[in-house]
């Protein structure tokens, strides 16, 4: 790799949603090892989330490694130290999703009764107060209700499924 | 005259009592403290819209209205306040070995004499909750296969029961519960409770495994313990395995 191809590199991961690239290579005239890491966040502070899979909840923490695609509009720290002090959000968005958590830990249930139809489905529009879900723990049946205006693009629990704490349930999309 | 604190609306019938409080939190302001009480539920029911058989007449078919405020922990207290006060004023009454299993049902000898099923409503960004109460009291049979798994209070002593005065001592004595809600009464629920020690089955949807009931957690959880590690569990259906 010569200077050529490190710089097209460095235009490559400036202009793509990569943060991030390591490149390690064996480089047989010089019998040595060649490694070579770009990072476009060093000592950046400010964090975002991202869309996550229901497997890896986010904590709504500071502490959480940013992973910042270029798309998303970074929260100032003030923001985040101020609803730090209140009452955790149970939404988080990002750029023009808002992700839906859990609050708790319990079952995840769509609607009032198994043979009731779902509080909402994909498409559905919702606004602030609306029922999305049920979530039981201790034979409490927790209504889930939304913050946010939004529609659904995204139902990432299944029915009778097991949540935790923070685990994103819906994604709503902002538009 | 129940409680001074209660407002007491009787129904002759309804579809569910948890309904009917359900629907009048969210059509009518400031609903709360109320005690809906019905002689016949055509469509009572219990976790995960489950049938509650519920005759005319024959039980304490009832739903608390009430406003626990925002915080998670209080409302785990009213849940647990709840089973352990029916639990409490029945022994008193009646002398039988009633039991309470997590999370919060109430036993005779392994059937069920009382559930209970909570429903959180919001309105207005106020949270209310409803605290349904189903107790088996002059039912002098169940249909098969219930017959197997629930009990009532004139089966276990073949006297009938006068239902007011039922509703007027649990009333009396969750007004003394309410004043004191905190941890402690977890630790007295621990002492009500025959799961402890037991082997149980778990079953969390499809999902099902065997593990000995250890401890309650002071947020509520079942704690139990399983090839050699505790482990939290906060939903499920709980079966103590006959041994």
């Amino acid at each position: 790799m010569d200077l050529k191809d490190l710089k097209s590199l460095i235009k490559m991961v400036d202009e793509s949603n990569v943060n991030e690239i390591e490149i390690e290579q064996d480089q047989s005239k010089t019998k040595g090892r060649l490694k070579i890491r770009i990072s476009k966040n060093n000592g950046m502070t400010a964090m975002a989330f991202v869309p996550q899979s229901q497997h890896q909840p986010v904590p709504y923490t500071q502490s959480q490694p940013a992973q910042i695609p270029q798309s998303v509009q970074f929260e100032s720290k003030e923001t985040i130290e101020k609803s730090h002090a209140e009452r955790p959000k149970d939404f988080v968005e990002s750029g023009n999703f808002i992700e839906i958590k859990s609050p708790i830990v319990g079952t995840f249930y769509r609607s009032p009764a198994p043979d009731a139809d779902p509080y909402v489905e994909i498409g559905s529009s919702v606004k602030p107060g609306q029922t999305l879900c049920i979530i039981e723990a201790m034979k409490i049946m927790n209504e889930i209700e939304s913050e946010v205006t939004g529609k659904v693009v995204k139902i990432l629990v299944e029915i009778g499924q097991p949540v935790e704490y923070n685990q994103t349930l819906f994604l709503l999309d902002k538009a | 005259m129940i409680n001074s604190n209660y407002k007491i609306i009787q129904l002759d019938e309804v579809d569910s009592t948890n309904e009917y409080a359900k629907k009048l939190v969210l059509q009518e302001d400031n609903q709360y403290k109320y005690i809906v009480i019905a002689d016949h539920q055509t469509s009572g029911k219990g976790r995960l819209g489950r049938r509650w058989e519920s005759r005319r007449g024959m039980g304490l078919w009832m739903s608390l209205i009430l406003k626990p405020g925002e915080q998670q922990e209080k409302m785990v207290w009213i849940n647990f306040a709840v089973s352990l006060t029916v639990c409490e004023a029945l022994k008193e009454l009646t002398g039988l070995p009633l039991e309470l299993k997590w999370p919060n049902d109430i036993l005779i000898h392994g059937k069920k004499i009382c559930g209970i099923l909570l429903e959180t409503v919001n309105k207005n960004k106020e949270l209310f909750l409803i605290v349904g109460i189903g107790l088996n009291i002059n039912q002098q049979d169940f249909p098969k296969p219930l017959d197997s798994t629930a009990t009532s209070l004139f089966i276990e002593t073949q006297t009938v029961w006068d239902r007011a005065a039922l509703l007027q001592r649990i009333m009396s004595k969750f007004d003394e519960n309410s004043l004191n809600l905190n941890s402690e009464i977890i630790t007295r629920w621990k002492s009500l409770s025959g799961m402890l020690g037991h082997r149980i089955t778990v079953m969390k949807g499809d999902y099902t495994f065997e593990a000995m009931a250890i401890d309650i957690a002071k947020d509520g959880a079942l704690v139990v313990e399983r090839n050699g590690k505790a482990e939290k569990l906060y939903a499920g259906d709980v079966h103590i395995s006959v041994n």
